[in-house]
């Protein structure tokens, strides 16, 4: 038989055959028998094969164990992208400092590349201006550490776009060459802050937490919480299971609960008297095309629809805070 | 209108066109339509002049949005301009816009962003909505649909035409261009397309040389804007974006993710293997809040505004904003409707104008308006104060026109000084401690509307906080409220200069207190310590020589008090509460129950009152109701059984509400009609959710809702 003119098929993220059809993925890995012509195929993918097996069994494929890199391999890799006007020696020190600050909490090459591009302004700096020798290494690091520093801190993000990290990264300095910069607000926990906070209209936060007390407590509980006892009531109250055996909220995610239940814990925890109007009825659904409830069944259940909450426990805390309002009081899992 | 279909389904007929267009009212007739018999006269000027005021108001607002969104857009623009340079692998250039929660206001967002793009970037611009990118395929069609448009005028807000449909249409009209536009919805159909474009655009351009020195390096990018992303299926977005990341090479292809909450939702909506394909740009809009302050200044608080909202008003407005929606469109929108509302039930709004136009107004007033005029409360409160013939004169239409004319331009005057008085007033306010008067310059704006302000306690304690303070804070306040008010050119500009000027020059002067004095006042104290004998003794003896050193005051104490007593008294010459001007009725809306009800939607309090009281909404003679919890035979059937259940308690016997039912409607039906009646009726309750059916007594149903009639 002759492979001389063959064909190949090259898939990149073949895990992504699993979702299709089952005879998909073992029709492909059978196309050279099925076709009868000199076919390959090549599958890529960042599971092990293992993972791929259905129950009705595949064709076992040649697998090709593709290693991690190595640190030496990286920099190597990396030494490819040295631009032509930057000395070879140089860079390599350069590369160097970069993966001994980034190759613990990251060794994708796709990111190594963008921070070593990010930063290598910064660091021909000073040689540039002439302040520091090319040789002098320790100083050259003296010089880049406030800004792999900060770096480090957004890695993975992608929101250090060259442009706009260069423009943060020159307010930097000042900031983050004192020592206790943690003490200070400088310019990176202000854009952290911004990051995560969303400011919602007053209402809708306390919607927002509804939810999640509703999503988080079981119904049965609400009695306890939201109803104003007259009386001592707790002799009413049955003993809690001990801690042990309780599964908390926290670990079995959220639950869903109806409409009526979201709105009287609404109207519960809001201090002052709110009229049922229309503009309550229509922020839960923003709240919905906010991802931060979601709606169960179908858009079609107009009568009975169920709502879970899919915001966590720090970011509805940090929005009870703005309303002064303690959400832990309220929480099965707290008390 | 009837359908061909056989099964019940709901069918959308769009209006004829050309038969609405002569149908339309005269403004000015529909106007004097709602007016009673003294409104009618003005009821033409009144319309006009409501068009003309809301002319000036929607070329504020315009300008408003305009100058908003420009300074969002700009940076955004500008990188996007450049992003065709930026390198192949650094990922898919990605401005990040995050808009806020304001979902009323995302579509004019984003169509006016769609329109800056498309006239200062590239004219292929896709804006894709998730509710039609449900699936990969679809959003791939609707993006290339768009970009492959460029140049035919396709606005965002015309959804994609389903592919389905166009299959039909195919069948039938085997057109040549519409074959053209067909062609296939897919990534190398948009490549094609592309550099067929780019082919195209630079080829006129070789024969000016110059020209083409240029612009030659400039590719048009291709921008896709996602608007919600949130609401975005995860799994599209990601594969979407890898598709495009795959075609970067050939396409410049850059995305602008409009992102309603919070920066890290793309990394909620996106793994990092995704998101690595990305170069992510934030850009912020400007806060909700600060849009706010910015339109009440600029369009509520315009000069250039005859009209003004009343201090209850106000508030509604403010709060729909702040607890609902956020939303400057809604707020417009409000505003308009408050605007409507003023020049339609009014009729003294016929003096809301411009000052230059008022005296042709008083000349038109017949007798009718004039005693109008009178009758207004806020004249009637200045007459009666009045000396007895001085009100006696002014009982004359003609007399009466003449002061009309001298009191109605004052109405804008005195709202310039009240806004002056209290601009000052908050700037003095905003450095002490407890924010008396507001956080925001609008809280100041509402408090003083609503009430007389200097009586009030937080004046009262502003000034005493005042009388606190050190010289180099009161030096810094007083700048402050100079700052504030040094564009109105007011008195209380000048005022405050020169007391500035006094604080400074006291700076210059020795310090009073000698060293003899203090040498002198320690071995008081000295004495004093050694006659004290018990500790009560010394306390009293130390609060007294602290009385008698307060009760001296050195110099600069002298000054403050001084200064601020006048400045005291300015301002309560300029900050004085609207309803106590007289006229004020003539451009002041405070009618803020007629539009709470149509601008806050009520369902169930509606139902419950269409329930109670059917008159109310069907507008009949019949259904009048002398006493709220009277039930009449002419109301509905379904309106007795609800007034019927409000009388029983927590279980309901169905036969003695049958009984009760058939005694108010009368017995001239037969049962059987009068049982088919009630039981539908029942039903109806049970679907609104008044009653259910209970397991707990046979023929009973159980009762929902409590504590209203």
């Amino acid at each position: 038989m002759s492979y001389g003119i063959g064909c190949y098929y090259v898939l990149e993220g073949a895990e992504r055959l699993r979702d299709l059809d089952e005879g998909v993925l073992s029709s492909l890995l059978r196309l050279q028998e099925l076709t009868g012509r000199p076919v390959c195929l090549l599958l890529t993918s960042n599971l092990v094969w293992d993972k791929f097996q259905t129950p009705g069994g595949l064709p076992q494929p040649l697998l090709v164990h593709f290693p991690q890199y190595s640190r030496e391999a990286l920099q190597s890799i990396l030494a490819l992208d040295r631009p032509s006007d930057v000395d070879e020696q140089f860079y390599s020190g350069y590369l160097n400092l970069i993966l001994s600050v980034f190759v613990v909490p990251c060794r994708n090459v796709r990111e190594l590349r963008h921070l070593a591009r990010a930063s290598l302004t910064h660091y021909r700096a000073p040689v540039l201006s002439g302040e520091v020798a090319p040789t002098d290494l320790r100083r050259l690091w003296r010089h880049v550490e406030p800004h792999l520093r900060a770096a480090l801190r957004s890695v993975y993000l992608r929101e250090a776009d060259s442009a706009q990290w260069l423009r943060t990264q020159t307010q930097l300095p000042a900031a983050a060459v004192q020592p206790s910069s943690h003490d200070q607000p400088g310019i990176l926990d202000a854009t952290d802050h911004q990051r995560l906070n969303t400011e919602l209209p007053f209402y809708s936060k306390f919607l927002l937490i509804a939810a999640y007390l509703a999503s988080y407590n079981p119904a049965k509980s609400d009695r306890r919480f939201f109803v104003k006892r007259t009386g001592k009531g707790a002799g009413r109250l049955k003993a809690r299971p001990p801690a042990g055996a309780r599964v908390s909220a926290l670990l079995t995610g959220p639950r869903a609960f109806p409409l009526d239940r979201l709105l009287a814990i609404f109207y519960v925890i809001v201090e002052d008297r709110v009229a049922p109007t229309a503009s309550i009825y229509s922020q839960v659904s923003s709240l919905v095309t906010l991802r931060m409830l979601t709606r169960l069944g179908g858009s079609d259940n107009l009568d009975s629809a169920k709502y879970k909450c899919l915001v966590n426990f720090d970011t509805v805390k940090s929005i009870a805070k703005t309303v002064n309002f303690e959400v832990e009081r309220y929480l099965y899992d707290f008390v | 209108m009837a359908t061909s279909s056989l099964t019940k389904s709901c069918f959308v007929f769009k209006p004829k066109s050309g038969g609405s267009s002569s149908a339309a009212l005269d403004s000015s007739q529909y106007f004097a339509g709602l007016s009673d018999d003294m409104g009618i006269q003005s009821a033409e000027r009144r319309s006009q002049t409501f068009n003309s005021t809301w002319q000036t108001a929607e070329k504020l607002c315009t300008d408003f949005q305009e100058e908003m969104f420009n300074t969002v857009f700009h940076e955004m623009i500008e990188y996007l301009q450049g992003s065709v340079d930026i390198e192949e692998d650094a990922g898919i250039p990605t401005a990040t816009l995050i808009t806020g929660v304001n979902m009323p206001d995302h579509t004019g967002v984003f169509r006016s962003l769609a329109e800056r793009l498309r006239a200062q970037v590239t004219a292929h611009v896709a804006v894709l909505e998730a509710a039609s990118c449900t699936t990969v395929q679809a959003t791939v069609r609707a993006m290339v649909r768009q970009l492959t448009a460029a140049g035919e005028p396709l606005s965002p807000d015309v959804p994609v035409v389903d592919e389905d449909d166009e299959d039909d249409c195919l069948l039938d009209v085997p057109d040549q261009t519409s074959r053209q536009r067909r062609a296939p919805a897919t990534m190398p159909a948009l490549v094609a397309h592309y550099e067929a474009a780019q082919e195209t655009v630079a080829s006129p351009k070789k024969r000016s040389p110059r020209k083409r020195a240029r612009t030659a390096p400039q590719r048009r990018p291709l921008v896709v804007v996602w608007r919600d992303l949130e609401a975005f299926q995860p799994r599209v977005l990601q594969d979407l974006v890898l598709i495009c990341s795959q075609y970067r090479s050939r396409l410049p292809i850059s995305f602008v993710f409009g992102v309603s909450t919070c920066a890290s939702a793309v990394h909620r909506l996106l793994p990092q293997h995704v998101s690595a394909r990305l170069s992510l740009h934030k850009f912020h809009s400007q806060l909700a809040t600060h849009c706010l302050a910015e339109m009440i200044d600029k369009v509520l608080l315009s000069p250039s505004m005859p009209f003004r909202l009343g201090g209850r008003a106000l508030r509604l407005l403010l709060d729909i904003f702040l607890y609902h929606d956020f939303s400057v469109n809604n707020f417009i929108s409000a505003y308009k409707f408050c605007m409507l509302s003023h020049f339609l039930w009014s009729p003294a709004s016929a003096l809301c104008c411009e000052p230059g136009q008022l005296e042709e107004r008083v000349e038109e007033l017949t007798g009718a308006q004039v005693a109008g005029l009178r009758a207004l409360p806020s004249v009637r409160a200045y007459l009666d104060d009045l000396e007895q013939e001085e009100r006696h004169t002014l009982q004359h239409d003609g007399v009466f026109k003449e002061w009309v004319l001298h009191m109605a331009p004052k109405l804008h005057s005195k709202h310039e000084e009240l806004l002056v008085g209290l601009r000052c007033l908050f700037a003095l306010t905003k450095r002490l401690p407890g924010a008396l008067l507001g956080k925001q310059f609008r809280e100041a704006y509402n408090l003083a509307l609503l009430h007389a302000l200097p009586e009030r306690d937080e004046y009262k304690r502003t000034f005493q906080l005042l009388n606190m303070l050190s010289r180099q804070e009161l030096t810094a306040t007083l700048e402050h409220a100079l700052e504030a008010v040094s564009g109105s050119g007011s008195a209380l500009s000048t005022l405050l200069r020169t007391q500035l000027d006094r604080v400074r020059a006291l700076d210059d002067r020795p310090t009073p207190v000698s060293a003899e004095e203090s040498s002198q006042q320690r071995r008081l104290v000295a004495d004093t310590l050694k006659q004290a004998t018990s500790r009560q003794s010394l306390r009293e003896s130390l609060q007294s020589m602290g009385a008698a050193r307060n009760a001296r005051l050195n110099p600069y104490e002298t000054l403050r008090s001084a200064l601020l007593a006048e400045l005291d008294e300015h301002l309560r010459g300029l900050i004085v509460q609207p309803s106590k001007w007289p006229f004020n009725e003539c451009v002041v809306f405070d009618d803020v129950s007629l539009v709470r009800r149509r601008l806050v939607g009520a369902p169930r309090s509606s139902v419950q009152t269409a329930l109670a009281d059917p008159a109310k909404y069907l507008q009949c003679t019949c259904c009048q109701l002398g006493d709220a919890a009277s039930i009449r035979p002419t109301m509905p059937d379904l309106c007795i059984v609800y007034k019927l259940h409000l009388e029983c308690g927590r279980l309901i016997n169905l036969f003695d509400w049958m009984q009760a039912f058939r005694a108010v409607v009368g017995a001239s039906d037969d049962d059987q009609t009068i049982q088919a009646r009630f039981a539908h009726c029942v039903a109806e309750l049970q679907f609104l959710g008044f009653i259910k059916s209970t397991q707990r007594k046979t023929d009973h149903v159980a009762r929902l809702t409590w504590g209203s009639c």
